[in-house]
C-alpha cells in the first residue's frame, strides 16, 4: 500500500531523525516539530480498552463526520488490537515523518500507538469547493453548460464521465517544493502519440519551482515558444470541448486548485472553434467559423488600414466617402496614430476596469465608458467619428474569439500594426501581417506545427478549420497531434444508402 | 544524414519554385517584351516556359546521378577542388547579385508607386530583416510560409478578373507571329530574366522527400504555373493597351488595376502593389535562402543568412540611377547565362562523358 509519489530527497529518507520511535510522546513531539508546531494540528489521545491511541488531524483539513464515524467510532468499539481491519476506509502505513507530515497536510489522520515504529494513516479529507456550473468565459447557447471547479478529482471525473473507455488514462505529478501542487495529465492511450507523450511528461518533470499556483503557471513553464505573442496552450473551463480535444489524441493538464484545463499540444484554429460550431447545422457552423477566422484579421488591420489611408492612401477612397471621413477629421488636433491608440487603451481600461468590478458597478462604467465618453469625445473634437467606427469594430472583432486569451493576442499585435501603418501606409500594413503569418509557420507547440492545417498544408484537415462539414463527414482526426488511429468512424449514415 | 525537418515534400516544391520565380519581373514584363516582341509576347513567354522546362529536364538528369548532393557539391565532385570552389563562388555572386537586383527593383517600384518619400534604406532595412526572420528557420519552414504566402497569389489573380471589364482589342495581338522568330526569342530571352528563381531546384533538390519519382512533375507544374501566370498577365495587357501605351508604362499591369474604379473603392493598384509586396519578399527570401546554401555548410548555415543579408542589403542602398540599374541588370543575365544555363548543361555533359569512360575501362 505504499505511495509510489511520494518525491523526497533520499537524505530525508537515511536519516533515522526522521523515523518514528518506539516511544509515543517522542512521536507526537517529533511530528508536532515536523509540521512547525502548528496549532490546528490537534492530538487527540483515545482509550480503548486494549490499548491507549493517538490520533493526530490537522482540524482545517479534515471532515469531522468522516473522522468520527469512520476513524473513532470503530477505534472505540473495536477491540482487535490489529489496526488494519479497522476501518472500511483504506489505510496506509509509514514510519516516516516526512510521509506522515505530507499526508497530514492533505488531510489524512494519523493513528499512533505505544510501542509502534508505524503511522497508521486514514484519509478523511473535507474538500469544500464550489459546486459544477456554466463557465462564464466560455458560455455557449445549445451545448452542455457545465464547467471544470477547482477540484482537480471533480474535474477528471467531468472528463472521464464523456470518455467511458478503459483507455482513459491520467498520470500525476507533484509540482512546486513548496505548495505541492498535484497535477494531472490526461490522455487517451490508445490515441495519444508516444513522443508527444513522452515529451510532456519530460517537460513537466523537470520544473523545478517554488510554487505552481494555476494552469497559467504551468503553461509559462512548457510552452514552446515564450516570447511569442500567440498562446501555444489552450486553456478551457469546458469539460465537452476538452473531451473533444482529448479524441483527437490531445493531452488535457489540470493543476488542482485551478478551473481551467489545458489542452496540449494546439493549433492557431483551434482557438476560433466554439462547442456551438458542432451543436447547430453545419452550414451554420460553417458561416461563424469564417466569420470567427475573418475577424482575426480584422482585429489586427483595421485600425491600421484606417490609419494608412487617411495618412498616406486617401486616393484609394472615392471622393465621396472621402469628404466625409475628411470632414469628421477637420477639427481633431492629433494625428491619426495617435488618435487610434488613444481609443484602444481606453477602451482596454474600460475592459480591465469593468472586469474587476461587481456587475451593478460594471455596467455603469460601460454607460459612462461607452456613451458618455464616446459621444463627447467626438464632440468635443477630440476624436473623429470615423475612429471611433473604427476602433468598436475592432473591439468586437477581437471579442469574437471564443477563447479569450487569443482575441486578446490579435488586439495587441494591432498596436505594432498600427504604428507600421502610420510608417508605411499599405506597405506597412502588409509587412505586418507577412511578419506575423511568418511567425505562425515558424511557431511549433511541443514539436508539432502551431498554424497547421494551412502551414504545413493538409487538405485533409481543412473540414474543420475554416469551415466545419457535417458531422458524418469528418472521417478521420486531425493529423496535427499525430494520433495513433486515423480513422475515427466509419460510414455513419450506411441507412441512408439502404433505403434505396 | 538529411534530417526529416529539414526535408520538403514535392507539393511544398511546387510552391517553392513558384515563389522564388514570381517577383518583380511580373509588373514590368509587358513592357519589356512590347520593346521586341510587340503583340507577339505572349508567344515569347510561352517559349520562355519552355526553354525553362528543357533546363528543369536538364536539372532533373544531373540529379539522377548525384541524387544526395547539391549544385555547389557537384561541381566539386566534376571539376575538383579548386575549379569547383570557384565555379561555386560564381554561382554564390549569381544568387547574392540576383537578390540585390530583385531587392533594388522591388524597393524603387515602392518608392516610385507607394511611398514616394520615404527614404530607401529604410524600405530596404524592414524587407531585409523580415527576409532574415524566416531565412533563416529550417527549409521546411520557409516552404510553409511560401504554400500561404501562395494564397496571396490567387487573390491577386482573382482581382486580376475584375480588370475584364476594362475595354479589350484582341486586333493589338494580331497578326500572329508578325514580329519575326528573332524578336520572338529576344523577347524570350527578356521573359527568362523574370523568370529566373527555378535553378533553386538545383539547391534544394537533396532535401525533396521521396524524390525517386515525381519531381519532375512538381517542378514542371511549377513551371507551367509560372508560364500560364505571366502569358496570362501578358496577354491582358497586350489586350488592354495600345502598343503605344505599353511602351511607355513602365508597369503596365499595376496600370491596369489604376483604370478601376468603384462605389466603395478606387485606386486598386496601390492595394494590388501593397499585396505585391509578399511574392516580391518570397523572391528576396529564396534568394538569400539559395546564396547561403551554396557556401555554407549546415552548422554555420545561420550566420551565412545574417552575413549575405548585410551583403544584399549593401549593395540595395548603393544609389543606382535609372542607367546603372538596367547595367546591373545586365550583368546579372550574363551571369545567369553561366550559372542557370551554361554549366549545368556542362555538368551533366561532364558526368556522362566520365561514366562512359569509366564504363569503357571497365570493360
Amino acid at each position: 500500500m505504499r505511495f509510489s509519489k511520494d518525491t523526497f530527497s533520499p537524505g530525508q529518507l537515511t536519516s533515522n531523525e526522521n523515523r518514528l520511535t518506539v516511544d509515543l510522546k517522542i512521536n507526537i513531539e517529533k511530528i508536532n516539530d515536523f509540521l512547525c508546531n502548528t496549532e490546528d494540528l490537534i492530538v487527540t489521545k483515545i482509550n480503548r480498552s486494549s490499548e491507549k491511541v493517538t490520533i493526530l488531524y490537522l482540524d482545517t483539513m479534515v471532515k469531522k463526520d468522516l473522522l468520527y464515524s469512520y476513524v473513532i467510532d470503530p477505534l472505540l468499539n473495536n477491540d482487535s488490537t490489529d489496526l488494519n481491519s479497522l476501518s472500511k476506509m483504506e489505510i496506509n502505513k509509514s514510519s516516516r515523518i516526512s510521509i506522515i507530515g505530507k499526508r497530514l497536510v492533505d488531510g489524512y489522520c494519523v493513528i499512533l500507538k505505544e510501542n509502534c515504529t508505524e503511522g497508521f494513516m486514514i484519509e478523511v479529507p473535507d474538500s469544500q469547493g464550489r459546486s459544477i456550473n456554466e463557465p462564464n468565459t466560455e458560455q455557449n447557447i445549445n451545448g452542455a453548460h457545465d464547467g471544470f471547479i477547482e477540484s482537480m478529482s471533480t474535474n477528471i471525473q467531468l472528463l472521464r464521465k464523456r470518455v467511458r473507455n478503459t483507455d482513459f488514462k491520467v498520470e500525476y505529478f507533484t509540482v512546486g517544493k513548496m505548495t505541492n501542487t498535484k497535477v494531472a495529465m490526461v490522455y487517451i492511450d490508445s490515441l495519444a502519440n508516444r513522443i508527444l507523450v513522452g515529451e510532456i511528461k519530460k517537460r513537466i518533470s523537470s520544473i523545478q519551482i517554488d510554487q505552481l499556483q494555476s494552469t497559467g503557471n504551468l503553461e509559462e513553464l512548457i510552452e514552446d515558444n515564450p516570447y511569442s505573442p500567440f498562446p501555444q496552450v489552450l486553456n478551457t473551463e469546458r469539460p465537452d470541448r476538452a473531451t473533444s480535444y482529448l479524441l483527437d489524441g490531445k493531452i488535457a493538464l489540470i493543476v488542482d486548485g485551478s478551473p481551467m484545463v489545458s489542452i496540449v499540444p494546439i493549433t492557431f484554429f483551434s482557438f476560433y472553434q466554439a462547442p456551438d460550431d458542432y451543436n447547430h447545422r453545419w452550414l451554420i457552423g460553417s458561416f461563424f467559423r469564417i466569420i470567427r477566422v475573418f475577424s482575426f484579421i480584422i482585429a489586427i488591420s483595421l485600425p491600421a488600414i484606417y490609419i494608412a489611408i487617411v495618412t498616406f492612401h486617401s486616393e484609394v477612397l472615392p471622393i465621396g466617402i472621402l469628404y466625409s471621413i475628411r470632414v469628421s477629421l477637420e477639427f481633431v488636433p492629433f494625428l491619426p496614430l495617435i488618435e487610434a491608440i488613444a481609443m484602444q487603451i481606453i477602451l482596454e481600461l474600460l475592459k480591465e476596469a469593468s472586469i474587476r468590478l461587481p456587475s451593478p458597478i460594471a455596467q455603469t462604467i460601460g454607460i459612462v465608458g461607452g456613451l458618455v465618453i464616446g459621444t463627447a469625445v467626438v464632440e468635443a473634437h477630440l476624436v473623429s467619428n470615423t475612429m471611433i467606427v473604427v476602433i468598436g469594430f475592432t473591439a468586437i472583432a477581437s471579442f469574437v474569439a471564443p477563447i479569450n486569451e487569443m482575441g486578446t493576442s490579435a488586439r495587441l499585435l494591432g498596436f505594432p500594426t498600427m504604428i507600421a501603418a502610420s510608417i508605411f501606409g499599405f506597405f506597412g500594413i502588409i509587412l505586418s501581417l507577412m511578419l506575423i503569418f511568418m511567425h505562425l509557420s515558424k511557431l511549433q507547440s511541443f514539436g508539432i506545427p502551431y498554424f497547421s492545417p494551412i502551414a504545413p498544408f493538409k487538405k485533409e484537415d481543412l473540414k474543420d478549420t475554416f469551415i466545419r462539414l457535417p458531422f458524418w463527414k469528418l472521417n478521420t482526426r486531425p493529423t496535427d497531434a499525430k494520433p495513433k488511429k486515423l480513422i475515427q468512424q466509419g460510414m455513419s449514415r450506411v441507412w441512408k444508402k439502404n433505403d434505396h | 544524414m538529411i534530417t526529416k525537418k529539414t526535408s520538403i515534400t514535392k507539393f511544398q516544391l511546387f510552391f517553392f519554385l513558384i515563389q522564388s520565380q514570381v517577383g518583380i519581373g511580373l509588373l514590368s514584363l509587358p513592357n519589356v517584351v512590347q520593346a521586341t516582341a510587340k503583340g507577339d509576347g505572349w508567344i515569347s513567354t510561352i517559349l520562355a516556359g519552355v526553354i525553362v522546362q528543357f533546363m528543369l529536364i536538364i536539372y532533373w538528369l544531373l540529379f539522377k546521378h548525384f541524387p544526395n548532393d547539391n549544385y555547389t557539391k557537384i561541381t566539386i565532385k566534376i571539376f575538383g577542388k579548386y575549379v569547383g570552389k570557384f565555379l561555386n563562388f560564381i554561382i554564390y555572386l549569381y544568387f547574392i547579385l540576383t537578390g540585390s537586383l530583385a531587392l533594388i527593383l522591388y524597393i524603387n517600384c515602392i518608392n516610385l508607386w507607394l511611398l514616394p518619400l520615404t527614404p530607401m534604406w529604410v524600405l530596404s532595412l524592414f524587407i531585409i530583416l523580415s527576409s532574415i526572420y524566416l531565412a533563416h528557420s529550417e527549409l521546411t519552414i520557409i516552404a510553409r510560409f511560401f504554400v500561404i504566402a501562395s494564397f496571396m497569389l490567387v487573390l491577386l489573380i482573382l482581382l486580376s478578373f475584375l480588370t475584364y471589364d476594362l475595354e479589350k482589342e484582341f486586333q493589338n495581338i494580331l497578326p500572329i507571329g508578325d514580329s519575326g522568330m528573332k524578336n520572338i526569342l529576344m523577347g524570350s530571352n527578356k521573359s527568362i530574366i523574370s523568370m529566373l528563381g527555378f535553378e533553386g531546384m538545383l539547391l534544394i533538390y537533396p532535401f525533396i522527400l521521396n524524390k525517386e519519382k515525381g519531381v519532375l512533375k512538381s517542378a514542371s507544374f511549377a513551371n507551367l504555373t509560372v508560364t500560364a501566370l505571366y502569358t496570362y498577365f501578358l496577354f491582358l495587357c497586350l489586350i488592354s493597351f495600345s502598343p503605344n501605351q505599353l511602351k511607355q508604362v513602365r508597369e503596365p499591369v499595376l496600370y491596369l488595376f489604376k483604370a478601376l474604379s468603384y462605389e466603395m473603392l478606387d485606386r486598386i493598384d496601390l492595394i494590388f502593389i501593397a499585396s505585391w509586396i509578399v511574392p516580391m519578399t518570397t523572391s528576396i527570401i529564396a534568394f538569400l535562402f539559395f546564396a547561403s546554401k551554396s557556401i555554407s555548410k549546415d552548422k554555420s548555415y545561420k550566420k551565412t543568412v545574417l552575413l549575405n543579408a548585410i551583403i544584399i542589403y549593401l549593395i540595395s542602398i548603393y544609389p543606382f540611377d535609372e542607367s546603372m540599374i538596367t547595367k546591373f541588370s545586365t550583368y546579372v543575365t550574363y551571369l545567369s547565362y553561366f550559372v542557370v544555363f551554361i554549366l549545368p548543361i556542362l555538368l551533366l555533359t561532364l558526368t556522362l562523358f566520365i561514366k562512359t569512360l569509366k564504363r569503357s575501362e571497365n570493360a
